[in-house]
């Protein structure tokens, strides 16, 4: 073991990239590699891992019997099941669907760039060094690649104890000539690979006397590499793979050819609306662009699941003729909770009101639990609760008159989205489905993640206020769940929603298994999150507290307006790792029987006839997708924190 | 000073902290427009009693009237009297993730229902008033201590208070910047504010106070003009204390 | 005293409910509390209803009965209860988990102090190393293991043993095999007597102990160096090598395990209720007196606020119900008889060999080919198909995760430390064994009892590739009785009290550091 330590800066070295070399390359190996003899040491036995790995991991890719062909032809599968698409006639192609949901994701994610203004001017220089780094990759994996030729050279000498040192040293050697000897594929990428270092190179030494303010905005980067893998789509052969009757076809052509349309358009869309939200944020201002990207966001998930993808039939044909207008009742649960509820929010909200206010709203909570002791629509006995915690803030939240109203609207346009959701929950969808669900392979992982992190979260914070406060049965109450959760795998947790809670419920209550895995999920990172927002609250100073007491806030107030915001601050980071802790869990509902992204990389397409068998491969590329989008998350996040850390304070 | 009526009376207020008596039974009454400071060695229980007064800390014998009303566990009571005390902390506790106009508007905006508007002139004419208009938009940890207190002391001042508390307002400040937070105070006991100060400042309490009360072992041993109480005390442990801290 | 006291003013007015605040605060945790219960009691009902309508068993009684199962691997492969095929299952649970530990702690310091390294290459690797592995869904990882130990050739101990095989047939050993049944490596085994050794031993390390203590004392009075480290495992090794040679002199622990087990043989189970109602009272009873000699001040009792109130009167319910379910439960008594008596008899058996012999044996795996295909002989230690995913798995996950708590251990020590350890003129090498790694171990202990915790939970994800653990076997089990609630009320159980164990530990390791610091 390396014995050595560097009291380094632990930032230096969250860059992947290899930095950029000091004056000489010579001397930056000789302090960074070679300075002792146990460090010399150390880096031979670093380098021959670092090539035994590659060197198997690329011949294991490119051996001439890889059943990457599998992967290809379920592409489609992979990233939405089996979301109807045709081609058979008896099933209307509704896969405009999913690409209205993607590229409305897109859009917006392209509209909030342009809104929070996010990018830095990047250096030519740096990126040059990177394009050089790159190269260098692609050479030296090459380099290091399957072999053309086998040299093991000693192999055949059988001495004892001496005789298997002798095989591995005479295959080391071997293997750095053969490596020399390339040929092929091999030679071809490798000169690419070349080619690309020494015009990079020159390139990057062109650009540095100009120093670091010669550069462009980070975001023509991204915009450049969108450029390159739509143009790619169009142009680079690779043939495609389907479906026919059975069989695997193949016919000669690009990258996509469904695809590649759509995929155009949503970028250009992108690029577009990137443009006109830079020019409405120069226009006006970014407040309100922000606000309803906000609002656009949080209603998107909802949205895409429930309505674009999902397509609800609220008008469903009747058997007799005519159609049945199914939110029938859901309309007066709006006209009840939202406009008499609004006007009963409003009147509570009057200061004046004092201790009645407080006796009615508390009236109006234990009511709303008594609701659920009465047979009642689940969907009134939520937005009841909602209701009566609503009530109980509008004494403390409600300010003067302008806040009254902002705060009865708030209430009324949350029933409506509510309402409206629960309308379309329980309506049938209108797609012919032929799975459990409409939902499934990678969409169904990001559904199960997102939802089970957002519904989470209040349940987490609740939990973890309860933990901290000082009242004793609250306190207990929310330990005991939380340490009860985190001791038990999520694979428990899992199986007893999927068996379990269907027992614990009146036999008319049904759910599908999705929703009972969005529920397992949330229930279970809830302890988790209660767990990271409760280091936030302890980290809070007394004084805090004290100060907001005696400048009279209630403790709710207190809460909400100096606690909270304090505590969440200081957990982001907790926070993010427990998204793609969540994001990494979902596979577990693989193992009872859904079909997401997992599932179907290891029971569903190696099951298919022609390609029995096939799992390494598929979990190969399911593990690369996984590690993309983790690993651009968290590196994502840690951006995010030092914006956090650097901002207000 | 003798026609002004109690604002604050205290009769046998006892505390206890597990088997740990703070407080063995204090008795004193503060008048209206009085400047009460309140000296003793450390740990005597002079936070632990200002603290009482606005139930940061809940006395379990005894009793409190301020302004009329008893603290009680009587939910009504307490928040007048929190809107009534004003208090300001050794550590200034303002909240970090605010700015300096948030802090100060925050309670009249949520407590007493201001409109935002009218919060933010009531503020910046506070800011006026402790000297720093200037620093409204800032966040307390740009500011330095000195300007924090001050800015501690305003947002206390925004609820309009009848009573200020201070425990150790100048302790945690570098000795340049007592003085700006000290001036303060001084003008704040001029315009009339009922104040009860903890501090170890005696030149403020000889300059200021109406009268002081020497707290021990959590107890008044020794109560008096700041004229009798400096030049002529009457207890062994004053002596000691007086002779120790000039 | 000057000033008088006066008697506190007449008890102070009455204040309506709804404005008290002390009323209210309880009265919300009084009415929380009723809802939670309510849940349960109407989803408990409900449960009751629909099982019924169902006619399904929820009874325990399949722990009792045949199950009828074959479990792929284990120390009982048809077990003949439904208890015995959980146990088996826990057993397994925990063979890989001790195992994951080791290995995923000796892994994880090794990255994590190389991702610290001045070696630039050295360094890369080890961050390569994390941010791919704990990136990747744990299960896509296992499985992965789990596919390609199926496709690594069969024969491949054959040929790449390190001494070859020239004679499968009759078999052959080696020192480590892989193949597409699993791995196979030498290791030292538990022979006759080995439980009489490592009694010795256990008094040896005792007696070390005192040796280190004696020792380090002499050098603090002589204040030259006695090597008391040196010592201390010297007497451990001497302890080790003469119990080799004498340790059936620890039988006699033998006959006191027997006695025993005899004795709770023949205690009635009401004894044992009796004892531990008292206990409970005991408990609940000195709880209490500490708790109000915790308010007893020179002056009499302090004045108690609601919340004392509140907790002297919990405790006081929960002794109550110690009682209550002690006496009206008498199956926990005698289950703890009972396993008590069947635990010391076992120990019993393991402490009769009386005469000597090497207490540890060593074996190398050994390959053997009855039939068309080659299988792993008994001589080794052999991890099955079933294992190595497992195994291979949890602990390439969970040493990255480890790694990054070396290094933010490492990292926050050294900071100022490393200055002053220099400036002592220590080297790098002595600076990190001599101020760093004591001083980062205690900072690092908290978060890597976590990642054992999660190590030990991910096992259950040995479900996926069929490794008959706790959950795997439970679900064999409910499919065939129907009993999913017991199952998965056992699940919770076990797992409860795995992570109560861990945490118990770590909390202990705490509370000690925290002593010696002061
Ligand atoms: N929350 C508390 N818990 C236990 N003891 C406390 C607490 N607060 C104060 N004390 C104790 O009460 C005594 C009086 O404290 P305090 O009023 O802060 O003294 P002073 O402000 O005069 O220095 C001290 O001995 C202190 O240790
Ligand atoms: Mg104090």
């Amino acid at each position: 073991m390396d014995a050595e330590i560097t009291p380094i800066d632990p930032m230096l070295d969250d860059e992947l990239a290899p930095e950029s070399p000091p004056l000489s390359a010579t001397m930056w190996m000789r302090e960074n590699l070679f300075s002792t003899k146990a460090n010399t040491v150390l880096t031979f036995v670093a380098v021959s891992i670092i090539a035994f790995i590659i060197r198997n991991v690329v011949a294991w890719i490119f051996a001439p019997n890889r059943g990457w062909e599998a992967v290809a032809t379920n592409l489609r599968f992979y990233m939405v099941q089996a979301y109807p698409a045709g081609p058979e006639p008896e099933i209307p192609n509704q896969f405009v669907r999913v690409w209205v949901s993607a590229g409305s994701i897109v859009v917006l994610a392209a509209l909030s760039l342009a809104a929070w203004k996010v990018g830095t001017k990047v250096a030519f220089t740096k990126l040059f060094a990177t394009i050089r780094a790159a190269g260098a990759a692609v050479a030296l994996v090459a380099f290091l690649g399957p072999p053309t030729q086998n040299l093991d050279l000693l192999s055949g000498i059988d001495f004892p104890v001496i005789g298997p040192l002798l095989a591995v040293a005479g295959s080391l050697l071997g293997f750095f000539i053969e490596a020399a000897l390339m040929t092929g594929g091999r030679l071809v990428a490798f000169l690419i690979g070349a080619a690309i270092v020494v015009g990079a190179h020159l390139a990057a030494k062109a650009t540095k006397p100009r120093g670091d303010d010669y550069g462009f905005h980070s975001l023509w980067m991204v915009f450049g590499a969108g450029a390159i893998v739509i143009v790619a789509l169009w142009v680079v052969p690779f043939g495609h793979y389907f479906f026919l009757r059975g069989e695997v076809g193949f016919e000669t052509g690009t990258i996509a050819t469904s695809t590649s349309g759509p995929w155009t358009v949503i970028f250009l869309l992108a690029v577009g609306g990137y443009f006109l939200a830079r020019w409405i944020v120069r226009l006006l201002g970014e407040k309100s662009l922000r606000s309803l990207l906000v609002l656009f966001w949080s209603l998107s998930l909802p949205v895409i699941v429930l309505f674009v993808l999902r397509d609800p039939d609220f008008n469903p044909a009747k058997d007799g003729g005519g159609f049945d207008f199914l939110p029938a009742t859901d309309v007066w649960i709006w006209f009840i909770f939202g406009i008499l509820g609004g006007l009963v929010i409003a009147g509570l909200s009057f200061p004046r009101l004092g201790e009645l206010g407080r006796a009615a709203s508390g009236l109006l909570v234990i009511g709303s639990l008594a609701m659920w002791a009465v047979p009642m629509l689940m969907r009134v006995r939520l937005i009841g609760f909602l209701f009566a915690m609503f009530a109980v803030g509008a004494q403390t939240f409600a300010g003067d008159r302008r806040a009254r109203v902002r705060y009865v609207g708030l209430w009324v346009g949350l029933t409506t989205v509510l309402v409206v959701l629960f309308a379309a929950i329980n309506t049938q969808s209108s797609l012919f489905i032929q799975g459990k669900t409409f939902l499934g392979g990678l969409t169904l992982t990001f559904v199960l993640a997102l939802t089970s992190i957002l519904l989470s979260f209040p349940i987490g914070l609740l939990m973890a206020l309860g933990r901290t406060s000082s009242m004793p049965i609250f306190r207990v109450m929310s330990t005991m769940y939380i340490e009860l959760v985190r001791g038990i795998p999520f694979i428990t947790v899992l199986i007893f929603f999927d068996l379990i809670l269907i027992l614990f419920l009146p036999g008319n209550v049904e759910f599908d298994s999705v929703t009972l895995a969005i529920l397992a999920g949330t229930l279970f990172s809830a302890a988790y999150l209660a767990e990271n927002v409760r280091g936030g609250l302890q980290a809070i100073p007394k004084g805090q507290y004290e100060a907001a007491r005696a400048m009279g806030l209630s403790t709710l107030q207190l809460t909400v307006f100096v606690v909270l915001p304090q505590a969440l601050r200081a957990v982001i980071p907790a926070l993010v790792g427990q998204t793609i802790a969540i994001f990494k869990d979902t596979s577990l509902v693989a193992i009872i029987g859904l079909f997401d992204f997992l599932f179907i990389a290891d029971k569903v397409v190696p099951a298919q006839t022609i390609f029995l068998g096939i799992k390494l491969e598929n979990i190969v590329f399911i593990a690369a997708v996984y590690w993309m989008f983790t690993f651009s998350f968290s590196r994502a996040s840690l951006k995010l924190e030092k914006k956090v850390g650097l901002g207000e304070y | 000073m003798n026609d002004k009526r109690d604002i604050i009376v205290c009769e046998g207020v006892k505390k206890w902290f597990g088997d740990f008596q703070a407080l063995k039974g204090i008795t004193t009454s503060i008048k209206e427009q009085e400047v009460v400071v309140v000296i003793g060695p450390s740990g005597s229980g002079k936070s632990t009693f200002i603290r009482t007064l606005n139930r940061l800390e809940v006395h379990q014998e005894g009793t409190i009237v301020i302004d009329g009303v008893e603290l009680t566990n009587d939910l009504k009571n307490i928040e007048k009297i929190r809107s009534e005390v004003g208090m300001v902390f050794q550590q200034f506790n303002l909240f970090p993730h605010l700015t300096v106009m948030q802090n100060i508007t925050l309670a009249p905006i949520w407590v007493r229902k201001k409109p935002k508007a009218e919060a933010e002139a009531d503020a910046m004419k506070l800011l006026d008033r402790v000297g720093i208009p200037e620093q409204a938009e800032k966040f307390p940890g740009q500011l330095s201590g000195g300007q924090q207190q001050r800015v501690a002391i305003a947002r206390s001042l925004a609820m309009e208070p009848r009573i200020m508390l201070f425990d150790e307002p100048t302790s945690a400040l570098d000795p340049e910047m007592i003085k700006e937070v000290l001036d303060v105070m001084k003008e704040l006991a001029l315009s009339g504010m009922t104040m009860i100060v903890v501090t170890h400042e005696m030149g403020f309490a000889k300059e200021v106070a109406d009268r002081v009360l020497f707290f021990d072992y959590g107890l008044v041993v020794e109560e008096g003009t700041p004229e009798h109480f400096f030049t002529s005390p009457e207890h062994d442990r004053t002596k000691l204390f007086l002779s120790q801290i000039l | 005293m000057a000033i008088q006291i006066e008697e506190p003013r007449q008890r102070q007015q009455r204040v309506p409910p709804w404005r008290n605040v002390t009323f209210l605060k309880w009265a919300a945790q009084a009415v929380f509390l009723f809802a939670i219960l309510a849940v349960f009691w109407i989803l408990g009902s409900q449960a009751g209803s629909n099982l019924e309508d169902r006619g399904i068993d929820v009874s325990f009684g399949f722990l009792n009965t045949l199950p009828g199962i074959r479990l792929a691997e284990g120390i009982d492969v048809l077990p003949a209860t439904g208890g015995r095929a959980l146990y088996v299952g826990i057993v397994n649970m925990l063979r890989v988990t001790v195992a994951g530990i080791f290995a995923a702690t000796v892994l994880g310091i090794i990255v994590g102090v190389s991702r610290l390294s001045k070696n630039w290459i050295v360094s890369k690797v080890a961050t390569g190393y994390i941010e791919t592995v704990r990136n990747i869904p744990l299960l896509v990882q296992i499985i992965a293991w789990g596919v390609v130990i199926t496709t690594i050739p069969g024969n491949l101990g054959f040929e790449t043993g390190p001494f070859g095989c020239t004679d499968p047939v009759s078999g052959c050993e080696g020192w480590f095999f892989l193949s597409n049944k699993g791995a196979s490596f030498a290791w030292l085994f538990p022979a006759d007597g080995f439980w009489q050794w490592f009694a010795f031993l256990g008094v040896g390390v005792a007696a070390s102990i005192w040796v280190y203590r004696w020792r380090y004392h002499l050098k603090e009075e002589r204040g030259d160096e006695t090597y008391a480290l040196t010592w201390g495992t010297l007497t451990v090794v001497a302890f080790a090598a003469i119990g080799w040679f004498v340790h059936p002199i620890m039988g006699f622990l033998g006959y006191l395990w027997g006695w025993i087990s005899e004795l709770l043989d023949s205690l009635p189970v009401w004894s044992l209720q009796a004892v531990l109602a008292l206990l409970a009272v005991f408990f609940a009873g000195l709880w209490i007196k500490r708790f109000l000699d915790d308010r007893r001040t020179p002056a009499g009792l302090a004045k108690l606020t609601d919340d004392d109130i509140f907790r002297i009167g919990s405790a006081a319910f929960a002794g109550l119900v110690g009682v209550i379910v002690f006496f009206s439960l008498a199956g926990i008594s005698e289950w703890i008889l009972n396993s008590g008596r069947d635990l010391f008899s076992v120990m019993d058996d393991k402490f009769e060999f009386l005469d000597g012999g090497a207490p540890l044996s060593f074996g190398r795996p050994s390959l053997v080919q009855p039939g068309n295909f080659p299988n792993y002989g008994d001589t080794g230690l052999t991890m099955s198909k079933l294992f190595f995913p497992v195994f291979v798995g949890v602990t390439i996950y969970t040493a990255a995760f480890i790694a990054e708590v070396v290094r933010g251990g490492i990292l926050a020590i050294s900071k100022g430390q490393s200055e002053a350890g220099l400036a002592l003129g220590l080297s790098r090498t002595q600076l990190l064994r001599f101020i760093i790694l004591p001083q980062a171990f205690r900072i690092i202990l908290p978060p890597m009892g976590n990642q054992y915790l999660n190590l030990a939970k991910n096992t259950s994800l040995g479900i996926a590739v069929a490794y008959p653990e706790v959950v795997a076997v439970g679900q064999t089990l409910y499919n065939q009785t129907g009993a999913t609630i017991p199952v998965i009320t056992l699940w919770m159980l076990f797992y409860v009290s795995v992570s109560l164990f861990i945490s118990a530990i770590v909390n202990w390791y705490n509370r000690r550091v925290a002593l010696v610091e002061r």
